[in-house]
């Protein structure tokens, strides 16, 4: 077993290079702090990964848009600076209906709701009415979901709402509100102002990230939570960044590196050390041990807490709080095609915007429901994006990249994978054709990703009302003093943000202190 | 939905003596709540002997290599230390120092244990098992009778009853061959006296062995009233009945302090201000959970209240501040009912009672 000397003693290591974890070390390395960032494999950025599926064509796999960046990162670390641009600031959204008559919501939605409701009728209204409640409940919630919040302890779980009501000041009407979201689901908050449900189906299909369904009960909050959050300076907008996610990890590899992180691949760290409740380094596979005086993890909080410290460690209490390790998946479809898919109704404008397959509310429930039986569902809900029409250098020159996700699909299914892959690209093909008549002929290749291909590193888990109600601090924090948790996990929802590695790189720095920030 | 409940193994004896026809549910159990006259039974176990079914208490074997660190991050590292053979009270709290429950760990063997308590927990400690090793966790309550002999001529009985258990050392428990019956019998816990655990196939056995034995030394049959009077008598808090267990992972409350428990581990930990304390009303009748005054302020208040017939008054436990728990300390019960308001006077005494 190689020891470290004692005088190499680091002041961070961070296990993992995911978005979380690259931002961390950004921070901290800015901070003049010594940093180590080790990973597992041969390249970092983690699960962000810009796939070449055919020869020629690259798709972003699995998270093919950007919603819940940490702007203050972006800005702060200069990332644009280090390589990262946005293909789209801000894209449209495009609920698909039968018969062409599809609903294109404007991506400046507030700006332009009032042209957009005298275009839309009664239902644009309802979609401005819907809208303005959103974004105001939103811009309420903002201090807790930004890490503006200090953590505001409560003595139990009873008193997490009121302690938070209280830090934020909020109206006795909207306290309860926001006691009502636990309980209300995102397609029944939506339908109070919508009549269509193709659109309420569209705009609940948002909290797929979280694992809930759109009919489960405190998925309204997450809706919320979306609304909250801010893309290219804009509240509740939804960007597609040019080079895909993989671009991104790029940029904070640079920025870290330029402040003077170290990063090593190949490194899989296979324990962490714990002496008197505190972390004091981490041991890797071949024995290496390497001291710290703090460790943050992008793993997920179960791997962390309950593989890597040693037994013992973690109370009773909070290994069985933790969140459950979700029990349904995603596919992805990348499809090739020689020229922009013919979706009929559509315009070219519109393209680039996020289309949004998902007939019915019920749909995507529906679906979540045989998921987790280990079935296929019966009807599918899809979120597909062209992002060849807006990053040109995805595909050769005049072809195109159509980029399927459909989420709710089960993990493991009865007849295995092998067995229904085939049938399953044969039915969302069919589906996609049913809306571009024509695409199958401008199809030259393309590849499917199922949960269980090895792309799903990081166990997934499912957000609940007090997961989302906790403090930034509370989620990052664990039981053992120098140890922090930085990946998705200690975000509200599961998806990619790289707040959670601001915030612990905020903590670390300022060592004991209560406060959250960036150093 | 209404529980259901079962007979315990001695179930068909207890009723032969039990002309009142008087139960209690407790857990998934019906068990004997008197045989006629509960302050007898009380006073019977103070200057004779008292036998006592208390197969509703729960066992929880936890097996396998990870045991002792499985119960050693649940109830302190001092489990480590117990030898084969040997037992210590224990108790274990959530996460957030509330304490969930308490009870008499025994080491059976290097790698098993055996957790005897008035209410086993098994989710808390089957959901932490898979955590450490191949540790199994099971509750084997309903496939063994229990029986609880004690007072000052408990060993008299065991004597007259030929259960040669004199070389038993007091909080030990040893497996017996009791004339072809094999028993495990564990000496001590807070009332002191003998625990016979059985088959419960040869339950009736052995208690006709035992009642037999016992016009020898008056015996007497005694139930779950008196039982929980001699706990009180003790000092001994009991779960759902003094106190919520704190089930929830993080919970703060109830602080094991308040309920008489400590450790050199909490030094330092926050208690919530109180601690347990035994006060002596002047009353013969009982204040259960009622405020305790001290000057015009709130100090605690009772928990549990019962009338002693050995001490010949009312007596409660009571989680009160620490400035008020001093032996000989006058204080206030104050009663509110429909009747109006009456305040009792109340002495805080040394626990146990008795």
């Amino acid at each position: 077993m190689i020891r470290h000397p004692g005088r190499d003693r680091y002041d961070a290591v961070i296990i993992g290079s995911g978005i979380g974890a690259l931002t961390a070390a950004a921070y901290l390395a800015r901070s003049k702090a010594r940093v180590l960032v080790l990973e597992a494999n041969s390249r970092f950025g983690g699960a962000s990964e810009t796939m070449e599926f055919a020869q020629g064509f690259r798709a972003p796999l699995l998270s093919h848009v950007a919603y819940a960046l940490d702007w203050r990162a972006v800005r702060e670390l200069r990332l644009a600076e280090h390589g990262l641009a946005f293909a789209q600031p801000n894209m449209k959204m495009v609920a698909l209906r039968p018969g062409g008559k599809h609903i294109v919501l404007p991506e400046k939605s507030f700006r332009r709701r009032t042209s957009f409701a005298a275009q839309a009728g009664q239902e644009g209204l309802g979609y401005v009415a819907f809208h303005e409640e959103a974004v105001r409940f939103a811009r309420l919630l903002r201090p807790l979901w930004d890490g503006t919040l200090a953590d505001p302890r409560p003595e139990n779980r009873d008193e997490t709402l009121t302690t938070l009501i209280r830090r934020l000041r909020l109206t006795p009407a909207d306290a309860e509100r926001l006691e009502s979201l636990s309980r209300l689901s995102a397609a029944a908050f939506a339908d109070r102002w919508l009549e269509n449900d193709a659109l309420t189906a569209a705009l609940s299909f948002d909290v797929f990230p979280s694992g809930l369904s759109p009919q489960e009960p405190g998925s309204a909050l997450v809706l919320i939570w979306r609304y909250a959050q801010e893309s290219c300076g804009r509240q509740g907008a939804v960007s597609q960044i040019l080079g895909g996610f993989t671009a991104l990890a790029a940029a904070l590899e640079a920025a870290a590196r330029k402040a003077g992180a170290e990063l090593r691949s190949s490194a899989r760290v296979s324990s962490i050390i714990v002496e008197k409740r505190r972390a004091i380094g981490v041991t890797l596979a071949d024995g290496e041990m390497i001291p710290a005086k703090a460790v943050l993890s992008s793993l997920d909080a179960r791997k962390t807490l309950l593989d890597l410290v040693p037994v013992g460690s973690v109370g009773f209490g909070t290994a069985a709080s933790m969140p459950e390790p979700e029990r349904i998946g995603t596919v992805q479809i990348m499809l090739a095609l020689t020229g922009p898919p013919p979706i009929a109704g559509l315009g070219a404008g519109d393209l680039g915007g996020r289309v949004v397959i998902a007939g019915r509310p019920e749909t995507a429930s529906e679906a979540k429901g045989a998921a987790l039986n280990g079935r296929m569902p019966e009807e599918f809900a899809i979120e597909a994006t062209v992002p060849t029409a807006a990053d040109a250098a995805l595909a050769p020159a005049g072809c195109h990249v159509l980029s399927a996700l459909l989420p709710y699909m089960p993990i493991v299914v009865a007849e295995g994978w092998d067995a229904c892959r085939a049938i399953l690209r044969k039915r969302v093909l069919a589906t996609l054709e049913s809306f571009a008549p024509g695409l199958k002929d401008r199809l030259v290749a393309d590849c499917m990703v199922v949960p269980g291909d090895g792309k799903h590193d990081m166990a997934d888990f499912r957000s609940s009302f007090w997961h989302m109600l906790a403090s930034y601090e509370a989620r990052i924090r664990t039981p053992i003093a120098g140890l922090y948790l930085c990946g998705r996990t200690s975000e509200p929802v599961n998806a990619v943000c790289g707040r959670a590695g601001r915030i612990a790189a905020g903590l670390v720095f300022m060592g004991s202190s209560h406060q959250t920030g960036s150093p | 939905m209404k529980a259901v409940t079962s007979p315990t193994p001695f179930h068909a004896r207890t009723a032969e003596h039990n002309p009142a026809n008087a139960w209690l549910p407790h857990g998934a159990f019906t068990i004997p709540a008197h045989y006629g006259s509960p302050d007898q039974e009380a006073l019977a176990a103070r200057t004779s002997v008292v036998m006592i079914d208390v197969s509703a208490q729960q066992d929880l074997h936890i097996v396998g290599q990870g045991a002792s660190a499985l119960l050693s991050t649940a109830c302190g590292p001092a489990v480590r230390g117990i030898a084969v053979g040997h037992s210590e009270d224990v108790y274990w709290c959530a996460d957030g120092g509330g304490l969930r429950g308490f009870g008499v760990l025994s080491r059976l063997a290097d790698d098993a244990f055996l957790l005897r308590s008035a209410d086993a927990d098994i989710g808390w400690f089957a959901d932490a098992a898979p955590r450490f090793g191949s540790t199994q966790v099971s509750e084997e309550t309903a496939g063994r009778g229990l029986l609880l002999v004690t007072g000052p001529y408990a060993i008299a009985l065991m004597i007259a009853a030929r259960l040669e258990i004199a070389s038993l050392e007091a909080r030990r428990h040893a497996a017996f061959d009791w004339r072809g019956l094999p028993v495990t019998v564990f000496r001590g816990g807070r009332l002191g006296g003998y625990q016979i655990a059985c088959a419960a196939a040869d339950a009736s056995l052995v208690f006709d062995r035992l009642y037999g034995a016992g016009h020898l030394v008056s015996l007497r049959l005694a139930g779950e009233s008196a039982l929980q009077l001699l706990y009180l008598e003790a000092g001994m808090p009991i779960p759902h009945l003094d106190f919520t267990p704190a089930r929830e992972p993080f919970a703060r409350a109830p602080s094991p302090l308040a309920l008489g428990f400590s450790h050199p581990q909490d030094a330092g930990a926050g208690n919530g201000g109180a601690v347990l304390a035994g006060l002596e009303l002047d009353s013969d009748e009982p204040l259960p959970f009622a405020p305790v005054i001290s000057g015009s302020g709130e100090v605690g208040r009772t928990l549990r209240s019962l009338y002693s017939p050995s001490l010949k008054s009312a007596i409660a436990l009571a989680e009160i501040s620490p400035k008020c728990a001093s032996p000989g300390t006058t204080l206030t019960v104050r009663q509110v009912d429909a009747t109006g308001r009456r305040d009792i006077a109340a002495r805080v005494v040394a626990l146990p009672f008795l």
